[in-house]
């Protein structure tokens, strides 16, 4: 980055003006400011004979801490008036619980103005102070509709970056749980907390993200994949190298892990890194249930992932280079099937495939009252069961379509369900056209390009390639908690030791025996 | 900075679609959509007066078979099947008229059954031999049958119980009253068989049975119709020598060989009562097994057969016998008979007049006796193998009674 852009020389110059000792000029730059923003107040009194200005933003500050405000306000010019000529101590006295910050720079004040804040600024200083008032307005936490299990915690993180730390904090008192604070995008001065667990994450780790973090420069960061772009290993891959989730629990046991959390204020969607390929086949739900069948589900899903991504190519390629694989009975009935069919069975898939897509796309933007995703289904049955019966399709592809397309979702993660989703039309054309050949090429492609890439410098498949047997405990089975006396090994955790070396009961076996 | 990201991006999608399109240059070579198959079930090999080979096809027309397969489909009364014959000088040649009669692709990747008509099978074997080793489209686990007559009438009769007459001759093989494809080879082992110094090949029989208007049953060896009152029946066993069909056993005979083998499963033994009493006792076998066990005897290999049996009893017409261990060594004695007269039927055919060796004794002493067989095996067939020795072990247990108990 040795050029600097236009864009750094603008930021540079903006706000870069301290306050002056004269309220009425402060005042007034604030005013500038905020020209046209009907919606900012300023509110003039006086405390402890000192003129002093409550400046916020009437519709980001809750109306009852206002109210308590005011009152204590009054309550301190009753009574401190005649001793405290300052008025950081008159604050101070006033508030003692309260934790009030103050900034000389105009720059500071203004994004506390905008973070909703109520600041004060008073003749004679050159300080603003500000009262941290909880935002109005937000969610309730409840349930991540994306990721719902059956057993375990019911949270879920809310837009507020405050409450999704609050939701942490909760999980995990410690004081080495740590949250660092920045502030990103010019225009939208959100919120970012980097979290970590001091003492687990590896400390190189954290460094990269932080240092990752504050090198982005961006008028505005709305959802938290603004960052994860900007940040994940190798820009032009299509699988996700951090994991997004909306699970705080999910969030604490990646930190336990050694794993480092950003959090983004206005999502729910918290990032946590380094973000291995065999984390996104996993489930939290998989650490709340038996290890027995949570270790069947996990293949299950593994099946599901080869599913997804190859079955329609499988098919076709089957069909119209493999014959001979078959079993007599089945290829006669799918021959009696495909009777007649005008188009050849690669075109149908690829048909077959792009519909889907447009009815699932077209029922997640149709609102309710039109019918939302029950359109979707309805659509699918009918137009999938017309192809067939006008003999447009044969019956054996739609099957095979809609069982890859129900399957996709039995993928945890959602921006990996996307990508395996889409990837399957690739695989499907290279089977169409090589047969199983094309197939094989197109795995060994994806397989390479997924072993070349590196989240936060872990090696992406790992533990599975390069292969960390330790880590195995929790790939393709679920070992059970006693079992896990370790934290996963590859991701440079300086204390891998999680828990005690015996941790099951040992009763003894017979009735009086020791 | 940004525009050389993406003059980069811009140069590596053209490489990447220049490389794709090449993928599209092969035009999908090779591939052939399912419906423009000529799916070929079974496949008929003759030879003619003339001396020309006539390849039948037996191709399913799937639509046909399946014409209400919404509704469960299953066999349509008036299903019939696109049997087509081509002439040629040799079988390659008369695959390639046969390919001038069928409108779509001939495909061979599913024949179930290959039939010998009975001409081929004795003056034509090396050839379809031939045929069978070098043609890359079939399966290796073909099964391969021997018709009495001509091949081609056997593909024109109409399957039964199945869908389609491969299916139909496959389901004839499996649930044979002998072992499952007993005394069937396929394609792979009839070849090896064949090919190899210490042992003959041998395969089923079958041949058409027709019933005539007065319900009469008499085996033709020609198709005179497409009538529905013609059927299959499987016979025996053809036996072959190396240079061709050498003569069918009959089902007793096929029994015979089949003890050696150690291949009855679910074959009924029936068995005289003793004391002249006209009832029977019907045995099921339920497992059978045999050791050959060669051994040299003053230089002479000797084969020691040890052949074991299980049976249960299924029926028991006997007046008067009660199932005591005495009665049951009785039973056991008259199996053995039965068992080794079967066995003498069979050594009078195969080995004695025939000298082909379908029991695999050739194969069993080359393995014991590298040294021995090379000394033996120019005579092997003529001489060495009527003169064999053989030893009969016999280990019989007729030990289930069925759900009957007799009380004592």
């Amino acid at each position: 980055m040795g050029n600097t852009s236009s864009y750094q020389i603008k930021q540079a110059n903006r706000y870069e003006k301290p306050l002056s000792m004269s309220l009425g000029t402060n005042i007034s730059y604030f005013e500038k400011q905020f020209e046209h923003c009907d919606d900012l107040i300023l509110r003039r009194i006086t405390i402890g004979g000192i003129p002093v200005c409550y400046v916020y933003i009437s519709d980001l500050v809750d109306e009852q801490s206002l109210y308590k405000l005011n009152n204590t306000a009054f309550m301190s010019e009753k009574n401190t008036a005649n001793h405290l000529a300052d008025i950081e101590d008159i604050i101070n006295s006033t508030f003692p619980f309260v934790n009030i910050q103050s900034y000389e720079s105009i720059h500071s004040l203004i994004t506390n103005v905008l973070l909703g804040h109520i600041i004060m600024l008073a003749e004679g200083t050159k300080k603003g102070f500000v009262f941290p008032i909880g935002g109005v307005n937000g969610r309730d936490v409840e349930e991540p509709p994306s990721e719902k299990i059956v057993r375990g915690p019911r949270d879920g993180f809310v837009e507020d970056i405050n409450t999704n730390i609050q939701l942490i904090r909760r999980k995990l008192r410690s004081p080495n749980l740590k949250v660092e604070s920045l502030t990103l995008g010019t225009e939208t001065n959100t919120k970012i907390n980097i979290v970590y667990i001091k003492g687990i994450a590896d400390d190189g780790i954290v460094e990269e993200v932080r240092s990752r973090v504050k090198r982005i420069e961006i008028d505005g960061i709305l959802e938290s994949h603004y960052i994860e772009s900007m940040i994940s290993d190798s820009r032009w891959s299509p699988f996700p190298t951090m994991y997004s989730t909306e699970r705080p629990d999910k969030v604490c046991g990646g930190l336990l892990e050694g794993k480092v959390a950003i959090l983004t204020d206005g999502t729910p969607f918290a990032l946590t890194a380094p973000a291995l390929f065999v984390e996104f086949l996993h489930s939290n739900a998989d650490y709340y249930n038996g290890s027995f069948p949570q270790s069947i589900i996990r293949w299950v899903r593994f099946l599901g992932l080869f599913v997804t991504l190859i079955l329609p190519a499988f098919y076709v390629a089957l069909l119209t280079f493999h014959q001979d694989l078959l079993q007599a009975p089945f290829l006669i009935r799918i021959a009696a099937n495909r009777e007649g069919l005008p188009y050849p069975a690669l075109v149908e898939g690829v048909f077959l495939l792009l519909t889907y897509e447009l009815l699932r796309e077209a029922g997640l933007r149709m609102a309710s009252p039109f019918g939302g995703n029950l359109v979707t289904i309805i659509g699918l049955v009918i137009v999938g069961q017309g192809a067939v019966y006008a003999g447009f399709i044969g019956a054996g592809m739609t099957i095979v379509i809609t069982v890859t397309a129900l399957t996709s979702f039995i993928l945890p993660n959602y921006a990996f369900h996307q990508v395996i989703r889409f990837l399957s039309i690739p695989i499907l054309l290279l089977g169409g056209i090589l047969g199983f050949l094309g197939i094989m090429v197109g795995l060994m492609f994806g397989l390479a390009h997924l072993v070349s890439l590196r989240s936060f410098g872990v090696p992406y498949f790992s533990p599975v390639s390069p292969a960390i047997k330790s880590g195995w405990k929790d790939v393709f089975i679920r070992a059970p908690w006693w079992a896990m006396d370790r934290r996963p090994p590859g991701l440079g955790v300086d204390d891998i030791d999680r828990a005690g070396a015996i941790n099951h009961t040992n009763p003894p076996k017979k009735r009086g025996e020791d | 900075m940004k525009g050389t990201y993406f003059k980069r991006l811009k140069l590596s999608v053209l490489v990447c679609l220049i490389l794709l399109s090449n993928l599209f240059l092969s035009g999908c070579w090779s591939s052939t959509e399912v419906d423009n198959l000529a799916i070929i079930n079974v496949l008929g090999i003759d030879v003619n007066q003339k001396g020309d080979y006539e390849l039948t096809a037996n191709v399913v027309k799937p639509q046909e078979l399946y014409k209400n397969s919404a509704n469960g489909g299953g066999n349509d009364a008036g299903y019939r099947p696109i049997i087509e014959t081509g002439k040629g000088k040799s079988i390659v040649d008369a695959m390639g008229h046969l390919s001038e009669r069928i409108s779509n692709r001939i495909y061979l990747g599913h024949v179930l059954i290959v039939v010998l008509g009975e001409r081929v099978a004795r003056n034509n074997l090396e050839d379809a031999v031939d045929f069978l080793t070098r043609e890359n489209h079939f399966r290796p686990n073909i099964k391969l049958l021997v018709a009495k007559g001509e091949a081609k009438s056997i593909l024109h009769v109409r399957p039964r119980v199945e869908t389609t007459m491969g299916a139909e001759l496959e389901s004839f093989l499996r649930n044979t009253k002998y072992h499952p494809n007993g005394n069937v080879l396929d394609v792979s082992k009839f070849v090896e068989a064949s090919m190899s110094q210490a042992s003959d090949p041998y395969t089923a029989v079958v041949n058409l049975e027709s019933e005539d208007s007065q319900g009469k049953k008499k085996a033709t060896k020609k198709l005179d119709a497409e009538s529905d009152n013609q059927k299959l029946v499987f016979s025996g066993t053809g036996v072959f020598n190396k240079n061709g069909l050498m003569g069918f056993l009959n089902e007793r005979e096929t029994e015979g060989l089949l003890w050696i083998n150690g291949n009855v499963l679910n074959d009924i033994v029936v068995l005289n009562c003793a004391n002249g009493d006209t009832g029977t006792i019907s045995i099921k076998i339920s497992h059978s097994e045999s050791d050959m066990n060669p051994r040299l005897v003053n230089g002479k290999p000797v084969i020691d057969e040890t052949i074991k049996l299980n049976g249960d009893i299924r029926q028991l017409t006997c007046r008067k016998t009660h199932l005591s261990s005495n009665q049951l060594d009785d039973l056991n004695k008259k199996l053995k008979k039965k068992v080794l007269s079967d066995i003498d039927s069979v050594f009078q055919k195969a080995k004695r007049d025939w000298e082909t060796d379908i029991f695999g004794f050739g194969e069993a002493i080359y393995k014991k006796y590298p040294k021995e067989w090379e000394k033996i095996s120019p005579r092997w067939t003529q001489g060495e193998l009527r003169n064999l020795k053989v030893n009969f072990h016999f280990h019989a247990n007729i030990s289930n009674y069925g759900l009957v108990r007799e009380s004592d």
